[in-house]
């Protein structure tokens, strides 16, 4: 009988929540204001990996910007740099396409089988399902190759477990045949790591660059970068409190993205503070010999209060992890800025130069009473000349004067049956 | 029935609205209790202990997101802690709040219809419990998900909350009318759903 049928169900589904992740409640304190409730969460957009017990309230402020999502306009400071809104269009798709990689894999959100597709046609190329005992993908990252990926897999999560239970993450290369077909998985020699918080694979598919949260007992968070082909290692720890990789936005690297190269990593630092969880970006010369990370790296200049998440700049800065392109010369980032009274919200992809820190360019603008304009990017080539980024709910590929969405084939294998949801994460 | 969920114990939560609308709809009729802010808090603090687990699923089961489903519950115990003094009765805050989180449920729907983000801000956790989830294949409860919000609502109170049709009709601020041809109306679409994808 259905109704018996769907009591079953809902009561097995509701034992997802636990009694051990309930957060701590928050009342207002002594002086009327709401109390931090140590525990709290908020929605994470985290990248989901091995989390420990007492990230969600590091990650509520960053959780609770990105919901904010995209910052923009480089505010009115860039309105002078601001070009006219780029056309939409399917105009000249095969020829924006071509810009672009041809396949992708994206990783369910439920545990199954990852999918290879094809970006212009959403042709399903092959399946991938995670290697026994592995029952879930929780990392991929593209070389730029266009055929070598790096899945991370980790076991499931038992009846009883913390939700946000640290679990190992193996890592696997795969390489797509000329045609876009799956080959083997093949596990790379590094054991399976607790605490990964972003994994980038070199564009020619040499070098596999790991973050992790700090050692047990430490405080240093760590960079490693190994050859694919020897499995050598070298090791970077941060010097002091930071946790590396992206937290306020899922991005498939988690925040580790190299330049063309070879050799420069970029990735993020975030620190927790009395005004916020300020990120900063730095550069890293894989070349260097391993050791402190903060010596071996020098800093991108974007300033502080458009990174991260400060109490000062909920309403105004960029949102998500920014990339790099291929050159080194610039970033690309969604950015968000909201206005009041009346209030609006303005929505970018913004062109930052590595050098100075400062907006270059809009490549996409929207200002809108909404929030549904959100932006968001996932990979950007050598110079920055096009860009997969989302706009609104709709995945494309956006050039500094046009954006052409991918076609629904595609976007399907990505979207879920619930609006809002992600139901696969891509990586080109 | 889920003891967390259900039952009629004593005491109320959420955004300012969404807590007027709570008050509105549950109705009391028993004289006002004056609490300070410290049996306030004691007050507030044990019926969270006692029944956040519960409301948090039952939130959850509605919006699909547990960390959505968190916070509306917290918003819900807070918005009582400020409404404490106001409650006409304290005998019956369980349902204050009960009511508070299905009207939060209802904001965060809202907001989700206004600002469809979803590419820009999956949540992670949430992919988590698909995981888990989507290890005992619960076709029914995805079918559920893809329901209107007050079918989803009128579902999860009936048949996961165990509440009859007045109780329910009772927190969801509709008639028993309502309640039993939603509640029809969502299980003939489940039926479809379930029939359809087999």
């Amino acid at each position: 009988m259905l109704e018996d049928r769907l009591r079953t169900e809902l009561r097995a589904e509701s034992q997802l929540i636990t009694g051990e992740t309930i957060p701590a409640l928050s009342l207002p304190g002594p002086d009327g204001h709401r109390a931090a409730a140590k525990g709290r969460r908020v929605p994470r957009l985290v990248r989901r990996a091995a989390v420990p017990p007492d990230w969600p309230g590091w990650l509520a402020p960053a959780a609770a910007a990105a919901a904010v999502v995209g910052v923009v306009i480089g505010s009115l400071a860039i309105s002078g740099l601001i070009l006219r809104p780029a056309r939409t269009g399917p105009a000249n798709s095969p020829g924006v396409f071509a810009k672009v990689p041809r396949y992708f894999v994206a990783i369910p959100e439920v545990s199954g089988r990852a999918v290879v597709g094809a970006t212009a046609t959403g042709a399903v190329r092959g399946t991938i399902a995670p290697p026994t005992p592995y029952t879930v993908f929780t990392w991929v990252a593209a070389a730029g190759d266009g055929r070598t990926f790096v899945l991370g897999a980790s076991p499931r999560l038992h009846r009883g477990d913390a939700i946000d239970k640290p679990r190992p993450v193996k890592l696997f290369r795969l390489v797509l045949g000329r045609s876009g077909h799956p080959g083997r998985l093949v596990p790379l020699s590094m054991p399976p790591e607790t605490g990964v918080t972003g994994v980038a694979v070199s564009p020619d598919g040499s070098k596999l660059a790991v973050s992790f949260l700090p050692a047990h007992g430490q405080t240093g968070s760590r960079v490693q970068v190994f050859s694919l082909a020897t499995g050598a290692r070298r090791e970077w720890v941060w010097p002091g409190r930071g946790t590396l990789g992206s937290v306020a936005m899922l991005v498939a690297s988690g925040g580790l993205q190299w330049e063309a190269d070879n050799r420069t990593l970029m990735f993020e630092v975030t620190t927790r503070t009395s005004a916020g969880w300020p990120a900063r970006l730095y550069l890293l010369d894989t070349a260097a010999s391993g050791g402190s990370l903060l010596a071996s790296s020098t800093r991108i200049p974007v300033p502080g209060t458009e990174l991260g998440w400060l109490h000062t700049n909920a309403k105004h800065r960029i949102t998500g992890m920014p990339l790099i392109t291929g050159d080194g010369t610039k970033l690309v980032a969604p950015f968000y800025h909201q206005e009041a009274p009346p209030r609006v919200f303005g929505f970018t992809i913004t062109e930052f130069s590595v050098r100075t820190g400062k907006p270059v360019r809009v490549l996409y603008q929207r200002r809108t009473a909404t929030e549904a304009a959100s932006t968001a990017v996932y990979w950007v080539n050598t110079h920055g000349t096009a860009v997969i980024a989302v706009r609104g709910p709709v995945f494309g590929v956006q050039t500094p004067t046009t954006f052409t969405p991918l076609p629904p084939a595609t976007q399907r294998l990505f979207t879920g049956p619930i609006r809002g949801s992600l139901h696969r994460l891509p990586d080109w | 029935m889920d003891s967390n969920v259900a039952g009629s114990q004593a005491i109320p939560g959420q955004s300012p609205a969404d807590c007027d609308r709570a008050a509105a709809t549950y109705q009391q009729d028993e004289p006002c209790a004056t609490a300070s802010a410290a049996e306030a808090t004691h007050a507030v603090s044990a019926l969270y202990a006692e029944h956040a687990l519960g409301l948090t699923r039952l939130a959850f089961l509605v919006l699909g997101d547990r960390f959505a489903a968190e916070d509306v519950v917290q918003e819900a115990f807070w918005g009582l802690y400020r409404a404490w003094d106001r409650l006409p009765s304290h005998d019956n805050v369980l349902g204050y709040v009960r009511v508070s989180v299905l009207n939060g449920c209802r904001s965060v729907i809202r907001r989700a219809r206004r600002a469809p983000r979803p590419l820009a801000m999956p949540h992670a956790a949430s992919a988590e419990a698909d995981a888990l989830s989507g290890e005992e294949h619960r076709a029914a409860v995805a079918a559920m998900r893809r329901l209107p919000a007050r079918q989803r609502e009128a579902l999860a109170l009936r048949y996961f909350a165990d509440m009859s049709e007045q109780e329910t009709a009772q927190a969801m601020g509709v008639s028993r009318g309502t309640v039993k041809s939603t509640t029809a109306r969502a299980l003939a679409a489940l039926d479809r759903m379930l029939r359809e994808e087999q």
